[in-house]
């Protein structure tokens, strides 16, 4: 058998799967002018798939590009590039990414240029940030802007208002929109098909992400959830692509139960599993290689993840729901991550390391992202008060590369998976 | 009275920290209740006809050594809500019985569900507003979010508002801003009798004073201001963009005028204005107040602009309306709107040759001369070139 040497990256069948699906739909974004296609942009947090495909238009997400740039090491010349345009340095990076990338021909990861969208459509779900990101756009492309503002959670509820307001703006604000746009009649049992879709592939997701209370936890939560929230997070879900890539996910999963393996890494199938970690908040992406190595050299594996709940939390029960299609994605917008409030934060982190049976709660605090970031260190506080598992703080950006420093990153976790160790000791000395 | 009596006492109002006039207030009365809001805009309205006192907290100055709140907040996120966070733990605010954090950004909303955990006795709510300004659609929303405040404020007092109490705050709080819009209209009328920072501090007064109280403030201020001689000087002027939040230090305010601007217009304390016409007294008092936030408030960062063609019109109008020479974008570190927003801010006054420039503060800066430098060259080469 061949033995791969150190530059080459093991994937699973479900990664060349998902990596040819992305590949098709950066070929079919940027065919336009030949197909006649028109193209939403649109965010991952409250991103509405099964009903822009209801209009036969592309979906197309800058945060997604912006993550591309970022792990092929492209991003840190366009934030700088916006900054000598007169972004400011305190503001989100993914922002600053997009519009240096427009700067520079907005080139996609095929090698083609992006078209501009045709549509930008602004779900602002759980970030303020989204809100003026899509004005700037709106500034450069000048193209129909249409808006769904999503009320924040700020009681842990969603209330009948909430609801009411978002299902409006669905039905007389986007729909006609989508419809003007692309020239297509919004039909609801399309919508309905596409619902049905979402939700066989959630089922399998949630699966998924629930096969790390397995010890060894056959799955990384983080780093390899990043790869398993691919396409339900994108321009995939509510697509049969998505049920057939969750299916066959699924299937490899139980397999690496059945064996007792551990999760899969660049490296390999990870084969110590010595400390099981929940994190709260997204990845760096500049180094996201030297960052997830950082854990599985050292037999750390994320069990679960907050990150791969910002574009729906279905592992609290909900589904797409074809029976109510646009009051479910009224709910599925109210209920990102983002959008619902610290207590509701905190206790989901505390059911995660109880459920997961985690030695702790790890935060990536990021400097981009003040809608995950402000008040992590007293949901860290919570967490432990309520576990007495320890928590632990490192900073990273999302995409600018001088946010990352690797060897304060990796300072801060040996140092926090001895204290994990003498946690561990204070335990058995105690009994 | 004359101004610097008045002036005076705006002043020391602005350095109580311990928030004395409001507790005393509260104390004059067991029935009564205080309700701490943020920046941008609440509807005081409400509160006021619950018979309570709304407070305005704009964190902790430059006079508030911050301990405990740097604990709870990473080093790339703004300060109010470290200052906030200290006043809450040192107790300055323990005679506070409620907490509005309006949607402004996501830290200030963070900042709400950080009450909830740590202030737990405390009534806290999100105050949310609609960024779709359909009656149908935002409207509806919006008049229900103000009643479900309604209720949670007489839940809180075991009281009753009634719609005649809503329409005779209403009335008081018009009033106010009449007095409000006069102070603002006289001193770009004639920036050498108001200077900025009395301005302000009159303006910060109303965050803690009874609305009636500070009307009467107002009035006695413009009464003596208009008969009072002061030097004019040869300042060019100029309109403040991009500081609705956290507050700048009196200081910077001071130094942008001696360095040769007067301040013709501002967007501190943007709750004073954010009303730009009186509110309906006739009908439904929450519709009413719902139908003057949909169509008839004031521009700013925190506000989803519906047309790519209206970004920065309200800037421009208050440019033009008050004979402004400039803009200065004077945003606090940190304050993911305002700085996200002044591109466009930007290119819109280029459009019109409108100069500008711009820089950073925090609520407790204290370096000015380097402020003083860029305003007084900005000042040169209006004068000079524009």
């Amino acid at each position: 058998m061949a033995i791969p040497n150190q530059t080459e990256v093991i994937k699973d069948s479900s990664m060349l799967l998902q990596k040819s699906m992305i590949a098709d739909n950066y070929d079919e974004l940027t065919n336009t002018q030949e197909t006649g296609k028109k193209i939403s942009s649109t965010f991952v947090p409250g991103n509405l798939n099964e009903l822009v495909m209801c209009f036969d238009m592309l979906n197309n997400l800058p945060e997604i590009n912006a993550i591309n740039n970022g792990m092929r090491k492209k991003s840190g010349a366009m934030v700088m590039q916006a900054e000598k345009h007169g972004h400011s340095e305190d503001v989100c990076t993914y922002v600053k990414a997009d519009i240096g990338s427009m700067s520079r021909g907005n080139i996609a990861p095929n090698g083609k240029p992006m078209p501009s969208p045709d549509l930008l459509l602004l779900s602002y779900t759980g970030c303020f940030t989204f809100m003026k990101w899509f004005e700037l756009l709106r500034h450069e492309y000048g193209c129909e802007t249409a808006m769904l503002h999503v009320p924040y959670e700020g009681d842990g509820i969603i209330t009948q208002n909430m609801r009411d307001y978002v299902v409006k703006q669905i039905k007389e604000v986007v729909i006609p929109a989508l419809e003007r746009v692309s020239g297509v009649k919004f039909d609801i049992d399309r919508l309905r098909e596409n619902l049905t879709n979402s939700a066989k592939a959630e089922d399998d997701f949630v699966w998924v992400l629930e096969s790390a209370k397995n010890k060894p936890s056959p799955i990384d939560a983080y780093f390899g959830g990043v790869y398993y929230i691919g396409p339900i997070f994108t321009a995939f879900r509510g697509t049969d692509k998505a049920v057939d890539y969750y299916q066959l996910l699924r299937k490899e999963i139980e397999q690496r139960i059945a064996e007792g393996k551990g999760p899969i890494t660049p490296e390999g199938d990870m084969k110590d599993e010595r400390y099981r970690l929940v994190v709260e908040g997204p990845p760096n992406w500049t180094n996201f290689r030297e960052f997830w190595k950082m854990f599985y050299e050292d037999g750390a594996v994320v069990v679960a993840s907050t990150y791969t709940k910002v574009g729906g939390v279905y592992d609290l029960g909900f589904r797409h729901d074809p029976t109510n299609p646009i009051e479910t994605l009224a709910d599925y917008c109210l209920g990102c991550y983002t959008n619902r409030n610290l207590s509701q934060r905190v206790d989901m982190l505390e059911k995660y390391v109880n459920e997961y049976q985690a030695d702790g709660l790890l935060i990536n605090s990021i400097k981009s992202c003040n809608s995950f970031s402000a008040g992590q260190l007293l949901m860290m506080q919570e967490v432990e008060k309520r576990t007495g598992k320890p928590g632990a703080f490192i900073e990273t950006d999302l995409v600018d590369p001088r946010y990352f420093s690797a060897a304060n990153v990796k300072n801060r976790l040996e140092s926090y998976f001895q204290m994990i160790e003498q946690k561990r000791q204070g335990v058995r000395s105690a009994a | 009275m004359s101004t610097a009596e008045i002036i005076a006492r705006c002043k020391s109002l602005y350095d109580d920290l311990d928030f004395t006039s409001a507790r005393e207030w509260k104390n004059a009365d067991p029935k009564r209740k205080v309700i701490g809001y943020m920046p941008v805009y609440v509807p005081r309205e409400i509160i006021h006809a619950a018979g309570m006192l709304p407070l305005g907290i704009l964190g902790g100055g430059d006079q508030m050594e911050v301990i405990h709140g740097d604990a709870y907040y990473q080093s790339y996120i703004c300060r109010i809500p470290r200052s906030t966070i200290e006043l809450g733990l040192t107790k300055k605010l323990d005679f506070v019985d409620g907490m509005l954090f309006p949607s402004i950004c996501d830290v200030i909303r963070n900042l709400s569900g950080m009450w909830q955990l740590m202030f737990p006795g405390t009534y806290v709510r999100y105050f949310d507003v609609p960024q779709n300004y359909q009656d149908s659609i935002g409207g509806e929303y919006y008049t229900e979010e103000l009643r479900e405040l309604k209720s949670g404020l007489e839940k809180l007092g075991g009281t009753t508002i009634t719609d005649e109490a809503l329409r005779a705050s209403t009335a008081i709080y018009n009033e106010n801003r009449r007095l409000i819009n006069a102070v603002y209209d006289f001193r770009a009328k004639q920036p050498s009798k108001a200077p900025s920072v009395e301005v302000y501090l009159l303006m910060r007064a109303g965050m803690v004073l009874p609305v009636e109280e500070h009307n009467q403030v107002l009035t006695d201020y413009l009464e003596a201001a208009v008969v009072e001689e002061r030097p004019v000087r040869d300042n060019c002027r100029i309109v403040i963009n991009g500081a609705f939040c956290e507050q700048p230090p009196l200081n910077l305010i001071r130094s942008i005028e001696m360095a040769g601007c007067y301040i013709v217009d501002d967007d501190y304390m943007l709750i004073n204005r954010w009303l730009l016409e009186d509110v309906t007294l006739q009908g439904d008092p929450l519709t009413n107040l719902s139908d003057a936030f949909l169509h008839f408030s004031a521009d700013s960062a925190a506000k989803y602009c519906d047309r790519a063609e209206d970004v920065g019109q309200y800037l421009l109008s208050t440019v033009k309306k008050t004979g402004a020479e400039g803009v200065i974008f004077t945003a606090p570190s940190f304050c993911d709107p305002a700085l996200l927003e002044r591109p466009m801010l930007q290119d819109r006054m280029d459009e019109h040759s409108v100069p500008h420039i711009s820089f950073k503060y925090a609520e407790n800066s204290g370096q000015m001369q380097p402020i003083r430098e860029q305003a007084g060259t900005f000042a040169d080469s209006i004068k000079l070139w524009s």
